[in-house]
């Protein structure tokens, strides 16, 4: 059964020559100067050498975080929609890539449901206090199932008392849902309802319960636990006889007269109707929320289409449902769902560049740093072409990523950059790794954002990246890992030396990822840091693998994979891969620091290429002085700035971004910025349209 | 109201014992359609299967069913157990390492090249939506119980270990992997409004929206590139397949019973897909329905049956940890089991078993995972597909093109395919009635 095809081993080994190469980084000859800054911008305009060839922004659906954020933006909701969501692939490393941002019915379906209770919670005026208690579900000794009433209801032959907490003094109606029924010479049912043993009003059922009538009450219910009970009065039960009556009831809802108004309806009734009549306020509102949501000043087209839309809705649902419709309307329209919508076309050369259109521009800015839509002094910025300059766009970085939601570079581009994405399915054997709990799970996600985000907003050098002097932990982390305590529950900075767990390779997010649920994968480390920072692709194993031996009496995870790689086939990626993830040895398979492995003295000797090392903060130092490392991480957040997988046009711009961040300041947000301002960023090929 | 007090009594206990779903039951069940449709319902288990516990020694009618595949024993005369297929797409697929091989082309038969973002060919599930058009508010589901893991090497190798279901090249449709998601999916829309009048006058007011979000659609459509026109088109038809359903409201027949809980554990998750799997077809809500147990390459835990290692790991783990493996592999086929009871169980409007109308085929992406061997898969075909299919009985080919096990199916379907993926040429007759 075990057979090796040919054509898969000479892939194999052509795709690993690589790594035995150093990085083609380029470090001769002058950056170019930026290109195709307008006049009077501070780039200046320049000649671009020929291969300079842009490649437009694919139309591009917003993916769950970016969709969630955004809504959060427009409608100031605490709704998280995009949960439900099925997940959005990743291609590239990143879920943003707008290749694989498909649309299926199944998603626009979700996107339906989602408009359609985004635009409910937002706009609805709700009762303060409500409460609902489903009869069946409280259940009493004395009442049974009513199930043949329509499936609704419990038959009453006692008195069926609830508890509801009234979080303060509220004026409440209460209702209840009834139906009844009688022999000839039985009386007819009498409920009554109570609060706290105090009768408020009986009631004749005099309704089917298979058409219900519905009891009602108004009381003003005091603040804390109040006892309700429906009582049934004039229940009569003669077998012997054939004489009775029966009373089945359903929900009981309780309503304050007090309402609240959810945050975000003002920001979508911009203006207040006088009444329904007042279609001219109402207009305002489709046509404002429109141009929020689309990100853009409406064009004419756009402005008849909204009208036309809220005047035929208004028509036949009245002006206040209009506005619920129009709101889910410009929720599910591709002006909303698609961002940089009409952004340009094709690829093509330099001189055939023209700036990006400014709301276009804002938009990739706002979705590359925050996730989201931009805010109204990013739309105010692109409305006065204050972003067709350098300096204008510099503003705008600044800040911008000073704002909390520059967080989002930790969710959208850290976390799937340092494998705490993958950490979400790990799941390391709970009896060799006991102290791996969900709370250290999540632990261990803050750390990774925490550090990725301090070095980003704190100014620091990408070198910080691999050999910081700070660090983040908590009791919790540190108390598993017996270190002293910070003396905090949450996550605190603290100083970590240069022998010290520190940097991205001592996160313990990707560390635990990484390996198997029972002991850790060299392999998968190494090819991690070979991919993730160093840029290489590694090919995929050949079929016919020999199973790696998993029991400790095989010896080490180092001895076992020794063993593994005398088979040629295996060792000519396996040479190269496994020796930088055995320099990580001494981090065991959920991140601990660990000094033996299976009582043998643990071995952190690695090889990184031709040099050798001494575990983790060795394997920084090689990293930090490494041009492959820079060129790695500028080619990753290019990637995920523009949304889409590299190609092969984009090597030019990553080579001249790597080599221009040493001038602009070296660090992390200088990255960001040098990329904001990159010609494939601004600008845009002009081709021919589809017809 | 004067009634019995008997009947009044007895009446009102007659439905307390039932399970939350069987409520759904269609009331008004002969009022409905007289005969049952033909229904595929295609069941995806990840990481291939041990071939010692899972294929039978035996060929013919007397066979035994080893170890993992042992709980499919009930269903013996209701099934095919098929080996020695020859998955030649995923040989030939390029670009790409052995799990996304194996699964992405699972139901195309295509061998892609991943080098191109999203190649595939169009899935055998949607290929039956395309020829025979159903009607159904869903013209097919895609569920699965997968949790994200990592997705084998390769370009957008995620989107072929998570996908079986494509309608045609960049169009992948992933499966919902939550029951509660699924659930609201089914009877979402099922009216607005308290009365008829009110609803059909918001049906009304909804097709104004969605008409005009396809016509800024169709506008934005000409300003820009072929390829992002190609986006909008599936745009537009994910809209029409909305409208259409909005315009088929759900049958009154059919009402849905208590949403599945928001977060469960595992198994509770697939069997809640296994109730809704019931309740779409026995509600005629769609016929074609693929359930992907657990992505491609799944590295999931099954400590509930002591098998603790990862799935993809223990495939590669040896003698060591052959045991772990076997009992998830059984599990796996155990819960599919369970599926095909629940089947057998429920009647459809016709009254007849919704196993006798349904094709189920349960299918893994390869055969011995260890050696990631694509030439001797190993699925299983339960019903008779309203008696077109032939079941009873082992067959075991010898690289036989796994295409062909799809021109077959489709044959039962009543269509004639000249051919199918990268190999499927002919009808198996030994499979249909």
């Amino acid at each position: 059964m075990v057979r090796l095809r040919p054509l898969a081993v000479a892939l194999l080994l052509s795709g690993c020559e690589g790594l035995v190469e150093p990085g083609a980084v380029d470090e001769a000859g002058p950056l170019p100067v930026m290109p195709g800054l307008p006049q009077g911008s501070g780039g200046g305009a320049g000649e671009v050498p020929v291969p300079h060839v842009l490649v437009a922004e694919p139309l591009h659906r917003l993916n769950r975080a970016e969709y969630d954020n955004t809504v959060r933006d427009l409608l100031g909701t605490s709704l998280r929609p995009a949960r439900a969501f099925p997940p959005d692939t990743f291609v590239g490393g990143f879920d943003n890539a707008a290749d694989a941002l498909t649309l299926p019915a199944s998603l626009f379906a979700l996107y339906a449901e989602s408009a359609k209770a985004l635009a409910e919670s937002t706009l609805r005026i709700t009762p303060r206090f409500t409460a609902h208690v489903e009869a069946r579900a409280v259940g009493i000794a004395t009442a049974q199932p009513g199930a043949a009433f329509e499936n609704w209801g419990w038959t009453l032959t006692g008195t069926f008392t609830t508890t509801v907490a009234v979080p303060r003094d509220e004026l409440t109606t209460l209702t209840v849902v009834a139906g009844g029924a009688h022999t000839a010479a039985a009386p007819v049912p009498q409920l009554s309802l109570w609060v706290d043993g105090q009768k408020l009003k009986s009631f004749a059922i005099t309704a089917a319960p298979a058409s219900p009538q519905v009891l009602s009450v108004s009381v003003v219910l005091l603040k804390g636990a109040r006892k309700v009970q429906v009582s049934f009065d004039n229940f009569l039960n003669e077998p012997a006889m054939n004489e009775g009556n029966q009373a089945v009831i359903g929900a009981l809802d309780l309503v304050s007269a007090a309402t609240v108004t959810p945050p975000g309806r003002s920001k979508v009734y911009v203006c207040e109707p006088s009444g329904p009549q007042d279609a001219a306020c109402y207009e305002r509102i489709a046509l404002t929320f429109a141009e929020r949501a689309y990100r853009h000043p409406l064009g004419a087209e756009e402005t008849k289409t909204v009208l036309a839309l809220q005047r035929t809705l208004a028509a036949s649902e009245g002006a206040p449902a209009a506005t619920e419709l129009v709101v889910r309307a410009v929720l599910l329209s591709p002006q909303f769902l698609f961002r940089a919508s009409v952004a340009g076309v094709g690829s093509g050369p330099a001189s055939d560049w023209v700036p990006l259109d400014d709301f276009a521009l804002a938009s990739r800015l706002s979705y590359f740093l925050w996730s989201s839509m931009p805010d109204d002094a990013l739309l105010a910025a692109a409305g006065t072409g204050a972003l067709r300059s350098e300096s204008g766009l510099r503003a705008q970085v600044t800040r911008m990523l000073e704002d909390p939601r520059s967080q989002a570079l930790r969710e959208g581009f850290a976390a799937a950059w340092l494998g705490v994405r993958a950490l979400e399915s790990s799941r390391p054997d709970p009896t060799a790794f006991p102290t791996f709990t969900e709370p250290v799970r999540e632990a261990l996600k803050e750390e990774t954002g925490l550090f990725f985000d301090a070095v980003l907003r704190e100014g620091r050098p990408v070198t910080d990246l691999l050999t910081p002097d700070f660090g983040f932990t908590s009791d919790l982390l540190a108390h598993r890992a017996h270190e002293p305590l910070p003396g905090s529950a949450a996550m605190v900075r603290v100083a970590r030396g240069p022998s010290e767990r520190r940097g991205i390779l001592s996160l313990g997010a990707y560390l635990t990822s990484t390996s198997d649920p029972v002991h850790t994968s060299p392999v998968r480390r190494g090819r991690f840091v070979l991919e993730q920072f160093l840029g290489f692709e590694i090919p995929p194993p050949p079929p016919g693998i020999p199973p790696l031996p998993t029991d400790a009496s095989a010896g080490t995870v180092r001895e076992r994979l020794a063993e593994h790689r005398k088979d040629p086939t295996c060792a000519a990626c396996h040479n190269q891969v496994d020796p930088v993830g055995l320099g990580l040895e001494e981090y065991d398979a959920v991140g601990l620091q660990r000094a033996t492995e299976n009582g043998a003295p643990i071995d952190t000797s690695g090889a990184l290429g031709g040099q050798r090392f001494e575990g983790a903060n060795a394997l920084a130092a090689l990293l930090r002085d490494d041009p492959r490392f820079v060129r790695t991480l500028t080619a990753k957040l290019y990637a995920y700035a523009l949304g889409r997988a590299k190609v092969p046009e984009d090597t030019v711009f990553i080579d001249e971004l790597t080599r221009a961040l040493p001038r602009e300041g070296g660090r992390l947000s200088d990255l960001v910025t040098l990329i904001v301002l990159s010609p494939p960023f601004r600008l845009r090929p002009v081709a021919e349209t589809s017809p | 109201m004067s009634l019995s007090r008997r009947r009044f009594l007895g009446g009102a206990g007659a439905l307390v014992a039932l399970p939350a779903f069987e409520s759904l039951w269609p009331r008004r069940a002969a009022a409905a359609a007289p005969t049952s449709p033909d229904r595929l319902l295609v069941y995806f288990l990840p990481n291939g299967r041990t071939p010692a516990t899972w294929v039978p020694a035996a060929a013919g009618t007397s066979y035994t069913l080893p170890l993992a595949s042992s709980g499919l024993n009930p269903f013996k005369s209701q099934l095919t157990f098929m080996s020695g297929f020859d998955h030649r797409a995923a040989r030939e697929a390029a670009a790409i390492a052995d799990h996304a091989k194996g699964t992405g082309p699972v139901l195309t038969n295509f061998a892609f090249n991943a080098n191109t973002p999203l190649n595939n060919g169009i899935s055998f599930d949607q290929l039956l939506v395309r020829e025979l058009k159903p009607t159904t508010r869903f013209a097919s589901l895609q569920w699965g119980a997968g949790q994200p893991a990592p997705c084998d090497f390769g370009p957008s190798t995620c989107t072929y270990t998570q996908c079986i279901s494509w309608k045609g090249a960049g169009e992948p449709l992933g499966p919902v992997t939550s029951p509660l998601t699924a659930f609201n999916q089914l009877f979402a829309g099922s009216g607005e409004g308290a009365t008829e009048a009110e609803r059909a006058r918001r049906r009304g007011s909804l097709k104004s929206v969605l008409d005009t979000v396809s016509g800024e659609a169709k506008s934005l459509k000409g300003q820009l590139s072929k390829g992002d026109g190609v986006r909008l088109d599936e745009y537009l038809s994910s809209v029409r397949e909305l409208e259409l359903r909005l315009t088929t409201p759900p049958s009154s027949t059919c009402t849905p019973g208590q949403a599945p809980a928001a977060s469960l554990d595992y198994p509770s998750q697939v069997r809640a897909f296994h109730d809704l799997m019931v309740l779409a077809l026995q509600c005629d809500l769609s016929r074609y329905v693929t359930f992907m147990i657990e992505y491609g390459l799944s590295g999931r835990s099954h400590p509930f049956v002591q098998s603790y290692g990862g799935h993809h790991a223990l495939t590669h783990g040896g003698a060591a940890v052959l045991d772990q493996l076997v009992r998830l592999e059984k599990w796996q086929c155990d819960m599919g089991a369970e599926l095909l009871g629940k089947l057998k169980a429920a009647k459809d409007a016709s009254g007849a078993s919704l196993l006798d109308s349904t094709a189920v085929l349960m299918i893994p992406d390869m055969g011995d995972p260890s050696v990631h061997d694509h030439e001797n898969l190993a699925p299983v075909l339960v019903g008779t597909l309203n008696g077109k299919l032939k079941p009873g009985k082992a067959v075991r080919y010898a690289k036989e093109p796994l295409g062909n096990l799809y021109v077959s199916l489709a044959k039962a379907f009543g269509l004639t395919l000249p051919r199918f993926g990268v190999d499927g040429v002919k009808v198996l007759g030994e499979l249909l009635a």
